[in-house]
């Protein structure tokens, strides 16, 4: 709760400071304030985490919201619109320092391979021909007990 | 998720099937009770109006990222690491740089349009849409004239929402009807079939269980429609444990439906066919393939559905895993026309060999099934066909009343349309009627001795009572008198004894339609 007050009023007086300087201030200005105000927040926070949790993304989604939040709420106050180039460029570095070894796919909900689907189709429907055969069979055996 | 009701998917592979109409029609429903619903204002389409969205449905802001929240900042994380690992742009000219708009991935473009399925992200955004976004031939992706930043057109995606909500509300509905409909229908089929005594065989104990399996299904699957329908509202519960039980145990009793008829038809075949003169058959295997096995589809499902697409209350129909279900089913359907076919091929050839009398009998006994078969399997037929369009509301009403008001179909055809249960019926009422002494028909009590129906009565007997007495139906003639023809035929014939005359009379006593 402190630190939420602490970022709220850091983030107005830098929303201040740039409004004075520049009223489409996209440029620099925008990139300085996100890498000097979102950006050393989140190194501190992936710091706190095991190297090998970064790939994680139970983990780690958390950070990545603030992360977020905080760029499209820098760039409201600078007037920005959200996401821009500079938004891109941000995220690309980040993703190259600290994200580069991690799995391209599995966050969002997606079937699995053909080589695991496959058999929990195809397995069903053998057990099912092979229960009708089975049930065909008993019931045509019952004609030698009479 | 998307409503698939209107089910375009162009592109993508045809996930169509009934069940998951029905279920996810009610997720329309719940887009009518609004959650999660994005409302952004005509020319500025972005992330923030999520946002917005969520700020003000929620007291505190960072105790709970909503669900659409969630899929988004994943989708933006796969984005990213997408860019950094794609190869650069290897072809000449200019082009616009890949980028994340906010809510979707753009990799590098040649100028022209790009195009891509809407997201899942909002319930109000249909995925058969299309996504645009222009990049300009300087090799700047193009800028809203208004606001001048970076735009994708995602106005498609929602376009033609208030529409599909009335269908889908409509459709929901009518869902509620059949199913209510087929539930009563069906439990007076049952308290007929139970009540009757003289009807009892096997055949009938299997009519029973079929009607039960259909009970279950009705009972399950409106509570499934009006839990998923509610349950959208509240995305804290998003993991609800007992919501994916009650989506397994649909699967289980829609599954048991399938294979209880398949039971019907193998029953018939081995009848009629395989082994025609025998004792009365074990009814255990029978039920072990209409109530066993379809667990073991059900919970490969659960499984699989638990490990690899994890989604609020299993409720999306957007993946393959459906196919667990759908392909036992479908193999399920196949053979069991296969096997009615069988008995058609082999009545018919009869029918030309001697003298068409049992033939006829036998054939009545496979009409209602013959009947029944395409109508529950019709619609996985003609599912992946859905005509776009207005003609595709038709459909979906069709599709919805076919798969909808299968049980009550099932009563009708096995139960009241059954001359058997009819007459029996009607001896019924003459008997209590006669009992309270009241002389409807013209009849004095003394003449309703002949249809005092015990159950070992013989058979020859009832069948002299069925000529003498006036049927109520004119149609029940022919069938009457040929019954009572066979009944003597194999009589006379000398095949068994009197216990064998006795059975073979009550088989096609009780199979005659």
């Amino acid at each position: 709760m402190g630190t939420a007050l602490l970022k709220h009023t850091l983030l107005c007086l830098i929303v201040a400071v740039s409004q004075c300087v520049s009223a489409q201030g996209c440029g620099s200005h925008y990139e300085f304030a996100i890498e000097e105000f979102c950006l050393a927040k989140f190194k501190l926070d992936m710091q706190k985490l095991d190297q090998r949790q970064w790939c994680s993304w139970e983990d780690t989604v958390e950070l990545y919201s603030d992360l977020t939040n905080c760029t499209y709420v820098v760039a409201q106050g600078m007037s920005c619109y959200w996401p821009n180039r500079m938004v891109d460029e941000f995220f690309i570095q980040v993703h190259r320092y600290y994200f580069h070894n991690c799995s391209l796919s599995g966050r969002l909900l997606k079937d699995p391979p053909n080589r695991i689907l496959g058999p929990f189709i195809v397995v069903p429907i053998l057990v099912t021909l092979l229960m009708t055969a089975l049930v065909v069979w008993r019931s045509k055996r019952s004609e030698g007990i009479v | 998720m998307i409503a698939k009701n209107e089910l375009k998917y162009r592109g993508s592979p045809p996930v169509c099937r009934n069940m998951w109409r029905s279920i996810s029609l009610s997720l329309l429903v719940a887009l009518a009770l609004g959650s999660e619903v994005s409302q952004p204002p005509d020319d500025v389409v972005t992330l923030e109006w999520a946002e917005l969205k969520l700020q003000e449905n929620t007291s505190d802001i960072s105790a709970v990222i909503g669900n659409a929240r969630r899929m988004i900042l994943a989708a933006q994380f796969e984005c990213y690491l997408k860019i950094i690992h794609d190869p650069p742009w290897s072809e000449a000219g200019n082009y616009c740089n890949r980028t994340w708009d906010g809510w979707m991935c753009w990799g590098d473009s040649a100028p022209g349009t790009a195009m891509q399925m809407c997201p899942t992200y909002f319930q109000d955004f249909d995925p058969g849409e299309k996504v645009t976004k222009v990049c300009n031939p300087d090799g700047q992706w193009f800028h809203h004239p208004e606001s001048n930043r970076i735009w994708s057109n995602y106005t498609q995606c929602q376009v033609h929402t208030k529409d599909r909500v009335k269908v889908a509300i409509s459709l929901y509905y009518l869902a509620v009807v059949g199913h209510c409909l087929s539930i009563v229908s069906l439990i007076i089929s049952l308290i007929i079939f139970s009540y009757l005594k003289s009807l009892s065989c096997q055949r009938i104990s299997l009519h029973k269980n079929t009607f039960l399996s259909f009970i279950l299904n009705s009972i399950v699957t409106i509570m499934f429609l009006s839990v998923s329908a509610v349950i959208n509202e509240n995305t804290t519960s998003s993991n609800s444990v007992s919501c994916k039980i009650l989506a397994a145990l649909t699967q289980y009793t829609s599954t048991s439906n399938y294979f209880w008829m398949l039971c019907e038809g193998i029953y018939l075949h081995t009848l009629i066919i395989v082994a025609v003169f025998v004792e009365e058959q074990q009814l255990f295997w029978y039920y072990i393939l209409g109530w066993g096995f379809p667990i073991i589809p059900a919970s490969t499902y659960a499984v699989a559905r638990w490990l690899y697409f994890d989604d609020k209350c299993w409720i999306s129909p957007h993946t393959h895993l459906v196919y667990i279900i759908h392909g036992p089913i479908q193999v399920a359907l196949v053979v069991n026309l296969f096997f009615l076919l069988n008995i058609i091929r082999v009545l018919i050839t009869k029918l030309k060999e001697t003298h068409c009398t049992e033939s006829t009998a036998y054939m009545k006994a496979v009409r209602a099934t013959l009947i029944l078969i395409p109508l529950l399997g019709i619609q996985f037929i003609l599912m992946p066909w859905r005509p776009e369009g207005c003609i595709g509301y038709v459909y979906d009403f069709f599709n919805n009343i076919f798969s909808h008001f299968q049980g009550l179909m099932v009563a009708i055809i096995f139960c009241f349309c059954n001359s058997e249960a009819q007459t029996a019926l009607q001896r019924k009422w003459v008997q209590w009627k006669s009992a309270w002494g009241k002389t409807g028909f013209g009849e004095t009590p003394a003449t309703s001795n002949h249809f005092n129906y015990h159950t070992n009565s013989s058979i020859v007997e009832t069948s002299r009572a069925n000529l003498e007495h006036p049927a109520p139906a004119a149609r029940s003639e022919p069938k009457d008198n040929s019954r009572a023809l066979s009944v003597m035929q194999q009589g006379n014939s000398g095949e068994a004894g009197t216990h064998g005359e006795r059975d073979a009379g009550n088989r096609l006593e009780t199979t005659g339609i």
